[in-house]
């Protein structure tokens, strides 16, 4: 597992590491997902949904700059917290960097020892479209360097 | 003899735990319930002393474990008002059941044309069963539409279950809207139409005995862990009639009379339907589950439950923004509570309240074609058994209080 985090999603998993109580933690987790701007109604299309997930969670991708900006809102607040750690805590990074995170990360908050596996499993199919859109974006950047 | 719920609850150890660091409010019944000691030291008792195969071996031990075996299988017997234990086969569980009776009954009597009548609020158990064998036999599914109140309309029932319904099956409680259904009116109604009646007793079972034989239906089924006993037994229930008439449905051991390579003939009943070795231990402690709650005595346990349902519906009511499905009458119901928060994704709700050390059941209940009539994704349900409390019944109040306070105003972090 990668061993240092970017800052800012080390901060949100650090934050949550640190609160003992599961209710406390999920309470912190949904305000990380109040912070998430909703994304414009017509990026809710089935081309965004990801699928294998309970509730309902789009997710996407822009580059701008070189940099990939993430986005994404998911209408079940754990959920939303969850995906806050992704598009607020590796917003920005270049693909590559995207790319050397490891989404296991989030065992190390403690919020999904207690979700059903369906749940866990939303978390990482929010982060396998993520990561997907972050390939295409390095292999057409490296085209485009070539 | 007073209902003594203190008692009561120091029967189930796991009751005394914590969860979460909160202490536990089991409200989700309805998926399975806790064990007794009795249950627990029983499955204990079987195996420290008298495990064997059964029905075969020419030893002391193998005779012990087949009278334990068959001894539990005429405590279902007697619960279920019967005198003939014949009519009982022992299963994995509910759905095992059905589609024994399904495939076996179904592969030979269903044919092109036919019609199964199943309510809208089926479990996914009363209902895959028979899409399957009808999708095989050209058969088709007719759904019955409920009443206001979420339990099936007679007048349209009327209308639907017609010279084509070959097949009606229902559970006589609803797992997700806890509504008591109509149980004889509907059977009248399809046995007018000489169709195969079976009733899905699983969410029954656990609050009052069946006396099956009275109720004037074909086949039941039911789960032995929803009752207090062990997951992995269930029992099919049927007219010994209709089970000699029906070929078996699994082949191996224990269910045959004779083999040759040329020609199989089949054990008598109810082993013909039992292949191969069975949840032996389970079984045995299932009985050990039945004695209990003969021992509590049904009638308290109805009474105590009644208490739970009014005092349920009433501390509900006052949740802001809960609305609940299901009758609202309490004699109409047991003590089963789905609702919806408004605002409120149920699988926030879920966790939420797991935080808090209150245990219920978030999603689509395994009953997705009634999700889709209600226009819901998913229901939180909170479902109480003979051990609950009021007081249990307060904090899930107070808890789905602070969930919808939490929900709708989220804090500034520092």
């Amino acid at each position: 597992m990668t061993a240092t985090l970017p800052p800012k999603l080390q901060a949100m998993v650090d934050e949550l590491a640190g609160i003992d109580d599961l209710e406390e933690k999920y309470l912190v987790l949904i305000d990380m997902g109040s912070e998430v701007p909703d994304i414009p109604a017509d990026r809710k299309t089935p081309a965004c949904l990801i699928q294998g997930c309970q509730s309902v969670v789009h997710a996407y991708t822009t580059l701008e700059g070189g940099k990939l900006r993430l986005h994404g809102y998911a209408d079940a607040k754990i959920v939303n917290g969850m995906l806050a750690l992704l598009v607020l805590g590796l917003d920005g990074l270049t693909p590559r960097e995207f790319l050397a995170v490891d989404p296991r990360f989030i065992e190390k908050t403690g919020v999904i020892q207690t979700l059903t596996p369906s749940r866990v499993n939303g978390f990482y199919n929010i982060h396998e479209r993520l990561k997907a859109e972050a390939l295409i974006a390095l292999a057409q950047g490296d085209a485009h360097a070539d | 003899m007073p209902y003594d719920i203190d008692k009561i609850r120091h029967d189930f150890p796991i009751l005394s735990r914590q969860v979460h660091g909160k202490g536990l409010v089991y409200l989700d019944n309805g998926a399975t319930t806790q064990k007794p000691r009795a249950v627990i030291e029983s499955l204990v008792d079987f195996y420290e002393n008298h495990n064997a195969n059964i029905h075969r071996g020419a030893h002391g031990l193998g005779s012990e474990a087949t009278a334990a075996y068959e001894q539990a299988r005429g405590r279902v017997d007697r619960f279920l008002g019967g005198n003939n234990g014949n009519e009982v086969v022992f299963t994995r569980n509910t759905t095992e059941a059905v589609n024994l009776l399904a495939q076996a009954w179904g592969r030979e009597h269903l044919k092109a044309g036919d019609e199964i009548a199943l309510p809208i609020s089926e479990h996914h158990a009363n209902l895959v069963p028979w899409y399957m064998v009808a999708k095989e036999k050209g058969a088709k599914l007719v759904m019955l539409p409920l009443d206001a109140d979420g339990r099936v309309d007679l007048g349209r029932a009327a209308e639907l279950i017609g010279p084509r319904t070959k097949v009606l099956a229902f559970a006589w409680v609803s797992n997700v809207l806890g509504g008591i259904n109509p149980a004889k009116e509907l059977l009248a109604l399809g046995r007018a139409q000489g169709a195969l009646t079976f009733v899905d007793a699983a969410q029954a079972a656990p609050h009052f005995p069946l006396a099956l034989t009275d109720l004037g239906c074909d086949a039941a089924a039911f789960s032995a862990h929803k009752m207090l006993g062990p997951t992995g037994v269930g029992v099919l229930w049927a007219k010994e009639s209709l089970l000699a008439a029906m070929p078996p449905w699994q082949g191996g051991g224990s269910m045959i009379s004779r083999v040759t390579p040329e020609l199989v003939t089949w054990n008598r009943l109810p082993w013909k339907f039992e292949a191969g070795t069975p949840n032996i231990a389970d079984v045995v402690a299932f009985g050990a589950a039945l004695q209990y709650l003969k021992d509590l005595g049904w009638e308290a346990i109805a009474e105590h439950e009644a208490k739970l349902t009014a005092y349920g519906l009433a501390r509900l009511a006052e949740v802001p923004g809960l609305k609940l499905y299901g009758p609202t009458e309490p004699g109409r119901r047991v003590a089963v509570f789905s609702f919806k928060l408004d605002g409120v994704d149920p699988t926030d709700a879920g966790a939420l309240l797991d935080a808090q050390g209150i245990e219920v059941r978030v999603g689509h209940h395994c009953c997705q074609p009634l999700m889709d009539s209600l226009g819901v994704p998913g229901l939180i349900r909170a479902s109480a058994y003979l051990y609950n409390t009021e007081a249990e019944l307060d904090a899930l109040a107070e808890g789905l209080k602070k969930v919808t306070r939490t929900l709708a105003q989220p804090r500034a972090r520092a």
